[in-house]
């Protein structure tokens, strides 16, 4: 009994009970972190195992894109308008020059450290990239007999945010340099010479405007190249900025190859895992003739205005002009401030045959003709007597002529150009009919040609533009009469006459012109409504001004032209002046090209500019060119 | 060293306490120890082409006389034939001479030619070099221009008191600017392609789009003055043909260079001459 | 004479064979063909001489030798030193006696200096086919030649050393 006594009470058990239990909640405490433990581990490798590899890879792997060279512009013949040149440059790559930004480093603090200072860690490291980067520029520089230099805020942004790019020392280097450098830099120099390519421009202002220009941008299409999600460096690629290079970025613009590199800790590259080679854009032949639009920039000369010639079958723009210009192989591959500033001074910016506005003067007399035909206000029997005035209420609006033309008809209303019979006319028909011709002729919106910035603030003036624009203030007649002749609140650009031209001479109300080259049909809007004998009316006029009329410097006998000089009244910059204005087209019996000139006059120069003396001179260029005559 | 470590553990260990002095060794002590080296063993192999020349000699005496009279008179061909052409380039010297002087150009730098015999020939995948028999005992500077009949040798790489070694184009490291014969626009020449048994190869890029190379009608690759070592017109080897680059802008082609290269005797180093005094002031 | 007076003589020997590849290679740049021999220089001091100056001699023959080529400064006098280690740690994994030992010995250390050479310079020739093609033309060539001179080169050079009144069998291994 006494055993079991014993066995039962078993005191040191009983004792010990309370510290199994500690132990056994530590374990369970223990059992329960670890259970978590394993949760977290199981969450991460099963459910965030992906963001971690993305992440691992992100901070593995580095991607570069290159773009590819832009596509060539070739003119309608197949001559080269812009191309590509090779720009060569000396790069150095900072990811090569670690060993010696170190040494620099530390031979800088020991250096402040020798003089009793304190170094400024971050400062030191800056002057110590900048110190080994200008070593190699010295050598450049004693190679090349130059004094460049580098700024250190360049290096510092290069090696932040471009690293495994290489540093440019030298851009654009000349034939020279670059043979000197390639002969003398050796092979496993840090100095690397690489080749890029820059826009070249063989016919220099030629277009200028048309053409556009580019510049250097890290905004492109990023291509096929793999690793969207990794940190990617981009190379400057050119985009269009003006002109067809802005229109047809996406076409011209290259496809973007690149490469990935899986880099140390530090960031630098370590080995290149994939490469894609980059290829050149998609070439794009435009409507422009070389030619043509040289003999017109030729015939401008250095006066300020614009050329517009369109084919007539196709729409196509044979030349488009606009002076002053500037030469295109001053923009690439940068603009410099001092180009930018020389142009703007001479006001070359503006691509005036797009974006200038202008009143049209005598040319709208064609538009008056028109409405006047279809209102019933004229026909082939009209006459209006023109003493050389014409009363409205009390102002006197005078003709060109002041000792008056006589008794003029509609045909010799537009030879001579005589205000007085559209006046006349114009205020019979009222600015609704007017108005409405214009508008039928699409003079009220813009052509929709392919170039960007296009104006769209022409103006077809009317009662109801003027009250809204003028707090109420009513039409007058005065007002009609004025835009009869094309003067007065009306603005409209010149390539808008060239369409209007082209269109008159195709028979059409609206032709659409294009920069294209055998993009296909013309595109057309609907025939003119008016009888064969009403639309003969104004075709001869046109004859018999390019003829005998105002227009006859456009012309020559081999080369009958049928046309309509203007000469507007305008003030610019506060001071009075004139328009010299010319529309038509050639051949006379079998329209193939219509042009439009317009050109400013100077005030500061008291020029004397008119339609038939200056304007039709330069349209003469244009026909000659390119009817052979 | 303790007596319990085995002769290699003291053999590994000597060879660590050498590499740790080289390690230590000023660069300027090795650098002069290179040179010292160098021109220790110059004269043994200049020597040893001392020797060839007398084996040719002896070769040479070893003709018939029949062999050598008509071997004489093809000379003298040659001879007059030289003299003619020599008579031409002096007429064509003073020509241009008279033209600089009219259009108030600067004169073109001039060499002299020094004739060197070669004396090693170094030729493997890593590097391609010869030494030559003359240093600077005869003017010849580090970069210099080295020719010989088939055009561009290459160019000094260092020198010696009596030797000089010559990096040939067809070395890996050799690059240069060159020009498509009949082309202004510099091009990049770099030598490297050295395959077994075969002739050596150099390669061009940045060749403008515009030049057309073909099997039948291949294209010369000639040196550039722009680069500042060689003359124009020195032929650097031949384009067979040009594959275009990716952006359009360029070819890049390889550059069959002189098989005579691999085994070239004799060079000529092209020392420019010194301005004349107040050529600078022109 | 002293061993110091006879291993120069041995020194002499090699330098004499350096000259010769030289010589060889000379002719042989014709075919656009290199010969590598250093092992072969390398392969009788690193075998069977004495530690401190065959190790001086080998360093010896590095500066040489290097003094002739393009390659940074001190490249063939390490590689030649750490080769001659290599022949040292041959010496108890080889029956010195054996030609087949030696001459594979000989060839595999030409093979290793080779595949340094090509790690440390021309890395930039790496994908050219045509460098890889040289590369092996004459990898194969010099350890062919390599592995038919080393025995008789060793054994001339005992011999030759037997003549002047050393003899390599009758000494103990070195410890």
């Amino acid at each position: 009994m006494v055993p079991m006594r014993r066995h039962y009470k078993k005191a040191p058990e009983r004792q010990d009970n309370p510290v199994n239990t500690r132990i056994y909640l530590m374990y369970v405490v223990i059992g329960i972190c670890m259970v978590a433990l394993l949760c977290g581990l199981a969450y991460r490798q099963l459910i965030q195992q992906e963001s971690f590899a993305a992440a691992a890879e992100r901070q593995n792997y580095r991607r570069i894109l290159m773009p590819g060279p832009r596509g060539i512009i070739y003119d309608r013949k197949g001559r080269v308008l812009v191309g590509n040149r090779p720009l060569f440059s000396a790069v150095v790559y900072l990811n090569e020059l670690r060993t010696e930004f170190r040494e620099e480093y530390f031979n800088l603090v020991r250096r402040q450290r020798d003089l009793g200072l304190n170094p400024d860690r971050y400062a030191m490291n800056i002057e110590a990239r900048r110190n080994v980067v200008m070593r190699y520029m010295n050598r450049l520089n004693s190679l090349l007999e130059e004094e460049f230099t580098v700024d250190s805020t360049d290096i510092e942004r290069h090696f932040s945010q471009s690293l495994l790019l290489p540093f440019p020392l030298i851009t654009d280097l000349s034939p020279e340099d670059y043979a000197i450098l390639i002969e003398q830099v050796p092979i496993d120099s840090p100095i690397q010479i690489i080749s890029g390519n820059a826009r070249w421009y063989p016919y220099g202002e030629a277009a200028a405007h048309t053409l556009g220009f580019v510049s250097d941008s890290t905004e492109f299409p990023e291509g096929t190249l793999p690793g969207e999600t990794l940190l990617t460096f981009r190379n400057e690629a050119q985009v269009g900025r003006s002109g067809l290079e802005k229109s047809f970025n996406n076409h011209l613009q290259g496809t973007t190859g690149g490469e990935i590199w899986s880099v140390d800790p530090g960031g630098f590259q370590h080995e290149r895992v994939v490469h894609e080679v980059p290829s050149k854009g998609q070439d794009l032949t435009i409507s422009l003739d070389i030619d043509i639009q040289q003999a017109a920039e030729a015939a401008m000369g250095t006066k300020t205005g614009a050329v517009v010639a369109i084919e007539i079958e196709t729409g196509e723009v044979l030349a488009l002009v606009s002076k002053p210009a500037y030469d295109l192989n001053d923009t690439a591959p940068y603009i410099s401030f001092e180009v930018d500033r020389e142009i703007r001074e001479k006001g070359a910016w503006l691509n005036r045959a797009i974006q200038g506005l202008y009143p049209p003067g005598s040319t709208f007399k064609l538009v008056t003709a028109m409405a006047s035909l279809r209102a019933g206000a004229v026909d082939e029997n009209t006459i209006v007597y023109c003493p050389g005035y014409f009363q409205v209420g009390r102002r006197r609006f005078h003709c060109h002529r002041r000792s008056g033309h006589g008794e003029e008809n509609l045909i010799g209303a537009i030879r001579d150009s005589c205000n007085v019979f559209f006046y006349d006319r114009g205020t019979e028909i009222g600015v609704w009919a007017i108005a409405n011709e214009a508008r039928r002729f699409h003079l009220d919106r813009k052509t929709g040609i392919e170039l960007p910035a296009e104006t769209g603030r022409m103006l077809v003036p009317d009662p109801e533009w003027k009250a809204a624009r003028f707090y109420g203030e009513g039409w007058f007649e005065g007002d009609t009469a004025n835009m009869a002749i094309g003067q007065g609140f009306l603005l409209l650009t010149p390539l808008q006459m060239a369409t209007f031209a082209s269109s008159l001479a195709r028979g059409v109300e609206f032709l659409q012109p294009t920069l294209l080259h055998d993009a296909g049909e013309a595109e057309v809007d609907n025939p003119i409504s008016l009888r064969p004998e009403q639309m003969a009316l104004v075709r001869e006029g046109m004859r018999q001004a390019g003829e005998r009329g105002t227009a006859r410097l456009a012309g020559n006998p081999n080369m009958p032209v049928a046309g309509k000089t203007g000469t507007a009244q305008v003030r610019k910059d506060g001071r009075p002046t004139t328009l010299a204005w010319f529309v038509g087209y050639a051949p006379v019996q079998n329209p193939r090209i219509a042009v439009a000139v317009m050109v400013e006059g100077v005030p500061e120069e008291e020029t004397n500019y008119g339609g038939g003396s200056t304007a039709a001179p330069i349209a003469k260029s244009v026909f000659q060119q390119y009817l052979g005559m | 060293m303790p007596r319990k470590l085995t002769h290699q553990t003291k053999s590994l260990l000597l060879v660590a306490f050498l590499l740790l002095i080289w390690w230590f060794t000023p660069v300027f002590f090795k650098r002069w120890t290179n040179i010292a080296f160098h021109e220790f063993q110059a004269p043994a192999w200049t020597g040893l082409s001392y020797l060839r020349d007398l084996r040719s000699y002896w070769v040479l005496r070893s003709y018939r006389k029949s062999e050598l009279i008509e071997a004489g008179v093809e000379m003298s061909r040659l001879n007059a034939a030289y003299m003619l052409r020599n008579q031409q380039a002096d007429f064509l010297d003073r020509e241009i001479e008279r033209l600089e002087a009219f259009y108030e150009m600067p004169s073109y730098e001039q060499f002299h030619y020094e004739v060197a015999r070669v004396v090693r020939r170094d030729l493997t995948a890593w590097w391609q070099q010869l030494v030559i028999r003359k240093g600077v005992n005869y003017g010849i500077k580090t970069g210099q221009a080295v020719v010989f009949s088939g055009g561009v040798v290459g160019r000094v790489s260092s020198v010696g008191a009596y030797t000089s070694t010559v990096e040939l184009i067809s070395s890996p490291h050799f690059r240069a600017a060159a020009h498509i014969e009949g082309d202004e626009r510099p091009v990049e020449f770099r030598g490297g392609d050295n395959p077994g048994l075969l002739p050596a190869t150099g390669h061009v890029s940045t060749v403008p789009a515009d030049i057309i190379a073909t099997l039948k009608e291949p294209v010369r690759l000639t040196s550039s003055r722009l680069g500042g070592v060689f003359p124009d017109g020195l032929t650097l080897g031949w384009i067979y043909s040009l594959d275009p680059s990716p952006d359009g802008l360029f070819q890049t082609g390889k550059v069959m260079l002189d098989p005579r290269l691999k085994h070239v005797r004799e060079v000529a180093v092209l020392i420019p001459f010194e301005p004349r005094p107040g050529a600078e002031e022109q | 004479m002293s061993d110091n007076g006879r291993i120069s003589i041995l020194f002499l020997l090699n330098l004499l064979l350096y000259f010769l590849a030289g010589e060889l290679n000379f002719y042989l740049a014709h075919w656009a063909v290199h010969l590598h021999l250093d092992a072969l220089l390398i392969v009788f001091f690193g075998l069977y001489v004495s530690r401190t100056s065959s190790l001086l001699y080998t360093a010896l023959l590095g500066g040489l030798a290097g003094a002739m080529n393009p390659l940074a400064g001190g490249t063939y006098i390490i590689g030649y030193v750490c080769l001659w280690m290599y022949f040292v740690w041959c010496q108890r994994r080889i029956r010195r006696q054996n030609s087949i030992h030696v001459r594979a010995a000989t060839a595999v250390g030409q093979l290793l200096w080779m595949l340094v050479l090509v790690l440390f310079d021309g890395t930039y020739q790496w994908g050219s086919t045509a460098y890889w093609g040289r590369f092996l033309t004459e990898l194969l060539l010099s350890t062919v030649v390599i592995y038919l001179l080393a025995w008789p080169w060793c054994r001339f050079q005992k011999k030759f050393l037997y003549t002047l009144g050393w003899d390599l069998e009758a000494l103990p291994p070195p410890h």
